[in-house]
């Protein structure tokens, strides 16, 4: 599996879109902190990555798309198969060398916002700081049903799938917010993580992971977001071997 | 040994069977030629092969193992349909990919390679920018590089002009002689495949219509006197009346091949010169593997319409 990770690596940091999406990607999570005008680490959390987090997890799932398709466009993912590599070992090679690098891509500027963000104030490091690997096992999550959904599909439309499917939770989201009469979609936190109906939403939708991020931090909002992240990859990494293992290129 | 076998093997497209109980085996060292007109199932046939299409039926077999094929797929290397190439990378970060994925420690090999089918000189040059020919040749480059024991080859020389086909034709033949290589070819060249192949596999509408080897070829290959006169409608008129002949061909470059009288070719040679033609050409010799495996195919269809291309063709008389 090794030497798949490092052939993917050594491909994506050979096209000139790969560091371009990088650029993107670190731009955003440079700029999200100071977007909402963030003057403390709370507000940072608090504030920013609740309205901006479906905007950077969009575009952590459009990437790990986009870098997976390619390899269908081009044909290369054919040429994995045929030099002996099982269904799981490309699919376990996929995640770390596409959707893993993709998330540190975004993280590490991340808690460059942050440490900026705690210069400000450092009120609430603490807690903050237990959130971060939380934050970023959110980030492996998207990135690795970006990378999946485009394996299942064996096309470069994964990478439209990707946005459907965070559309139809908006758009889910927003019909939802008006039968309930709140608004899920910001600032609901408290209904999303006391009720079951909240529960159920903030382990399908992947634009509700910034909201349970900044719910207060308890055993139930991490065994959540582990659940979520297993649950996720479990899916679609299931459909994707059966499709590897059963379907024609 | 049996480096790849197949049984039974059958593929069905939704309602189109594409393969029907195929079986066919390639011994070590041996290069096959898979034979067959478009849509016959020969990529397909190399795409199971290559893990890329599930047989509907039967079995395959690599290196005499039906389990865990992935693992002795990793002795193969297959170039299959286009060559598959990255087109946004140059010739050398393809091949470095390659190296890559199949672990190959030695990296001189690459430039090795590159020189031997003429890419050392491309430099940054992306892929996208490369002649048909060149991404072939950098698609046989590609599948050298791990040292396989057995190569699965497309229609390898599609695109190259002649000087590349015959450089192809020496790699191939190398590979073979000089290092023991087991290869699978298919080609629409059939004089290709004729000099390279010990092996042939006729396949026809997703059936194997006939298995042999070069010796079997040539036992089967009927022998025939070539001629070709100053008017070869009124010679085959004069030989039909002096020596009786009917089996015969007037092939469409006025060529006459005459399938008896090979007994006495001195009477056959005396009754054209003694009709008063003038004779351009005489010489003994024998079908070709492309004309056997007219014969063949067309056979096969007779079979199943009635007429025969062939004859329709060459205005063949039995």
């Amino acid at each position: 599996m090794g030497k798949l990770v490092k052939a993917e690596i050594f491909r994506m940091k050979r096209i000139n879109s790969f560091w371009i999406f990088s650029l993107l990607l670190w731009l955003t999570a440079l700029a999200i902190p100071f977007i909402n005008h963030a003057d403390s680490a709370i507000t940072y959390f608090n504030g920013s990555l609740v309205s901006d987090g479906g905007v950077m997890f969009m575009m952590i799932a459009l990437s790990a798309a986009f870098f997976t398709g390619r390899g269908y466009y081009h044909r290369t993912s054919m040429y994995e198969v045929m030099a002996g590599n099982s269904p799981i070992r490309i699919i376990l090679s996929k995640i770390l060398s596409i959707a893993l690098p993709i998330t540190l891509i975004i993280f590490i500027p991340h808690l460059i916002g942050l440490g900026v963000a705690c210069g400000m104030n450092s009120d609430g490091i603490g807690d903050i700081l237990k959130r971060e690997p939380l934050f970023f096992l959110v980030c492996l999550r998207v990135s690795t049903f970006g990378v999946l959904l485009t394996m299942i599909v064996k096309s470069m439309g994964g990478t439209a799938l990707v946005y459907v499917r965070l559309l139809i939770e908006t758009f889910g989201l927003m019909i939802a917010s008006s039968i309930t009469g709140n608004d899920l979609m910001e600032g609901g936190a408290d209904l999303v993580v006391s009720s079951s109906a909240g529960t159920i939403l903030n382990n399908v939708c992947l634009s509700q992971q910034g909201l349970l991020l900044t719910a207060p931090l308890t055993g139930s909002v991490v065994l959540q977001i582990v659940l979520g992240f297993v649950g996720e990859v479990l899916l679609w990494g299931v459909i994707s071997y059966i499709i590897y293992s059963k379907k024609d290129y | 040994m049996k480096v790849i076998e197949l049984k039974d093997i059958g593929k069905i497209y939704g309602k189109s069977r594409v393969l029907e109980r195929v079986s066919f085996s390639v011994e070590k060292g041996h290069i096959v030629g898979l034979i067959g007109p478009n849509g016959a199932g020969k990529t397909t046939i190399m795409r199971i092969v290559g893990g890329l299409t599930h047989p509907t039926s039967g079995t395959v077999q690599l290196f005499e193992h039906e389990e865990q094929l992935d693992k002795y797929r990793d002795r193969i290397s297959f170039m299959i349909e286009d060559p598959i190439i990255d087109k946004s990378l140059t010739a050398r970060e393809n091949m470095e990919y390659v190296r890559l994925v199949r672990g190959v420690a030695d990296k001189s090999r690459c430039e090795t390679l590159l020189k031997y089918v003429g890419l050392a000189d491309t430099g940054k040059k992306t892929a996208k920018n490369f002649s048909l020919g060149m991404r072939q040749r950098l698609g046989i480059a590609m599948a050298l590089l791990p040292d396989p024991e057995v190569l699965v080859l497309d229609e390898p020389v599609n695109g190259l002009d002649p000087e590349g086909i015959v450089e192809v034709r020496h790699i191939l033949k190398d590979l073979c002689e000089k290092e023991g290589k087991t290869i699978i070819i298919s080609s629409h060249l059939l004089s290709e495949l004729s000099e390279l192949c010990t092996d042939y596999v006729i396949i026809n509408e997703g059936q194997i219509v006939e298995s042999l080897s070069k010796e079997e070829l040539m036992l089967h290959s009927r022998s025939y006197i070539s001629i070709r006169t100053d008017r070869t409608a009124e010679t085959v008129a004069a030989l039909e009346q002096i020596l009786s002949v009917r089996d015969y061909k007037v092939m469409e470059d006025e060529e006459l091949r005459l399938y008896e009288g090979l007994e006495d070719i001195a009477a056959v040679s005396r009754a054209v010169t003694e009709a008063g033609f003038t004779i351009l050409r005489f010489a003994l010799t024998s079908d070709s593997l492309e004309e056997y495996y007219l014969s063949k195919v067309s056979h096969d269809k007779k079979k199943e319409s009635g007429s025969s291309p062939i004859k329709n063709l060459f205005g063949r008389r039995a």
